[in-house]
């Protein structure tokens, strides 16, 4: 499916958009093909690259700092995201280019009895667990937002899903010891911000940071960290939004009060509405940090706009995943949600990762048919059709429809 | 999740000294950039970052964005943006230079949100 009918082949790839105003030169490398997200309105197109080391390739969102989407396709066929196709997301471009696992070093301080700094050596020693969790970019799919907002215009796939190894965070803030007077942890990692720029670090309540299941995680999939996805440690808050995942994590600060940082005050809130979903003009409402993912869907194996076989069984698959919670049902329809067709679920590979399922849909006749597919996770949450809208793009998880063709 | 092959450093000390120089001068070659433990290896990588190929138009409109907004990302983050209003503009440059700390000067803010409409408006 890497050829899919929305990857448009360019010789000449960046011709088009050159055409509309911005001078790009064209390298074998860099860009062979152009892929179409769909996003109302465009600009929809992005050159396709293999140009990142370790990536396969990857949607070209922004080459400094690195916003590499994974294309749908890419996720087709398996529930583990494949670490060279896994997406990129760094805010500032001073990103960490090399790290030397000797003189490394993860720093437990703040509000602790014995500030420790661990060395990779000491991390390896400890008791390890494993656990499949996906990471999400909190504004995955923002460029579907209707009406349309700034930031950067993800299609679907600044998602993944990897079986992470790794230490529990409880057990390295056990070697420091929490102070009494300890409420939140800040995290942080080697990237740096511009000159006077707010570093960029994120911060979970302490009942949450030494809940068992937040991991220091040192492989995916049973491979060290790309660079690109925060070599040689990652924090993994299974269930939560990627913001929480601090990349190439260096730094764990305990704060005996809540953390007034930028990118937690002002950066990545949501409305303290249902599914965050407020109106285009609404103003005034509360606001919250973003947390939980909801439930979603997508169809793997075909994209939209793609031709099918009319009068024929047709064979659908895909992922699924609840959020926070796990799959319990998903449903297909071939008739844009008049009807629902249960769908067959794959193994349960924690309540935190996808779930691959199937279906084959009955005969479609000729003609344009909307396929859609939704999930309902083990906390009853199931989506629905109705678009999701905040000004930040953030937790779109709306019932995803792709229009297909039989003939 | 094997212990079969690890070896604490005492152990490797005595290897050391029972293969003399040889080992010795092995660990100091590429196995410096690696650490081990319980099975796991990490290996310092290094990652060079591609040329970055998109631009602005030539002119003064696309030198204009440039200066003032290219320091910290690279074109695409523009030119990929839906089609937005002045305000809206007017508060990314609003951000930029207050959260970010871009080196803007107020006096370009109207030229560069006119550019920037300028850059959208000419798109096909």
């Amino acid at each position: 499916m890497a050829d899919g009918p929305t990857l448009i082949e360019r010789r000449r790839a960046l011709s088009l958009i050159a055409a509309g105003g911005a001078g790009l030169v064209t390298s074998p490398l860099w860009a062979q093909s152009l892929v179409d997200l769909r996003l109302p309105g465009g600009p929809s197109e992005r050159p396709m690259t293999t140009a990142f080391p370790g990536k396969g390739p990857m949607i070209l969102q922004r080459s400094r700092a690195p916003l590499l989407e994974t294309p749908m396709a890419a996720m087709d066929g398996h529930v583990f995201t494949p670490n060279d196709r896994f997406f990129v997301r760094w805010h500032y471009s001073d990103i960490p280019l090399d790290v030397d696992v000797h003189s490394f070093r993860l720093n437990i301080l703040g509000a602790v009895k014995r500030p420790v700094a661990l060395s990779l050596a000491e991390l390896l020693k400890m008791p390890r667990f494993e656990i499949a969790a996906i990471n999400q970019c909190s504004g995955n799919s923002r460029g579907l937002f209707e009406p349309r907002v700034p930031g950067a215009q993800w299609g679907n796939g600044a998602i993944g899903n990897a079986k992470w190894t790794g230490v529990r965070l409880k057990d390295v803030l056990d070697r420091a010891g929490v102070s009494a007077n300890a409420v939140q942890v800040r995290f942080s990692g080697l990237d740096t911000p511009p000159p006077d720029a707010p570093l960029f670090a994120k911060s979970l309540d302490l009942a949450h940071a030494m809940d068992g299941e937040v991991m220091i995680a040192f492989q995916m999939n049973g491979a060290q960290l790309p660079m690109l996805n925060g070599f040689p440690l990652r924090l993994v808050v299974p269930g939560w939004y990627s913001t929480y995942w601090v990349k190439a994590l260096d730094r764990i600060e305990l704060l005996d009060k809540p953390d007034t940082g930028y990118w937690m005050e002002k950066a990545y809130r949501i409305p303290d509405t249902p599914r965050a979903n407020v109106a285009p003009d609404a103003k005034g409402y509360p606001t919250v940090p973003i947390n939980k993912m909801s439930p979603r869907s997508f169809i793997t194996n075909l994209t939209d706009g793609a031709r099918v076989a009319a009068n024929a069984p047709l064979k659908l698959r895909g992922l699924a995943m609840g959020g926070a919670a796990g799959v319990t049902r998903v449903d297909l329809s071939t008739d844009g949600g008049q009807t629902w067709l249960a769908a067959t679920t794959g193994p349960d590979q924690g309540k935190y990762g996808f779930r691959a399922w199937k279906a084959v849909a009955p005969a479609l006749p000729s003609g344009e048919h909307s396929l859609a597919v939704r999930c309902t996770s083990d906390s009853g949450e199931a989506q629905g059709f109705e678009p999701i809208w905040n000004p930040g793009g953030f937790m779109r998880n709306s019932i995803e429809t792709i229009t297909v063709r039989a003939a | 999740m094997s212990g079969a092959h690890r070896l604490g450093p005492a152990m490797l000390a005595i290897a050391a000294f029972a293969l003399g120089g040889a080992a010795i001068a092995a660990q100091r070659g590429p196995a410096t950039r690696s650490v081990s433990g319980g099975g796991i290896t990490l290996t310092s990588p290094t990652l060079s970052l591609p040329e970055e190929k998109a631009a602005f138009p030539s002119g003064a409109a696309g030198e204009l964005i440039t200066s003032n907004c290219t320091a910290c990302h690279s074109a695409e983050m523009i030119l990929n943006q839906p089609l937005l209003g002045a305000d809206k503009w007017k508060a990314e440059i609003d951000k930029m230079r207050g959260t970010y700390h871009a080196q803007i000067a107020t006096e370009d803010d109207a030229a560069l949100a006119a550019a920037l409409i300028g850059l959208q408006t000419a798109r096909p």
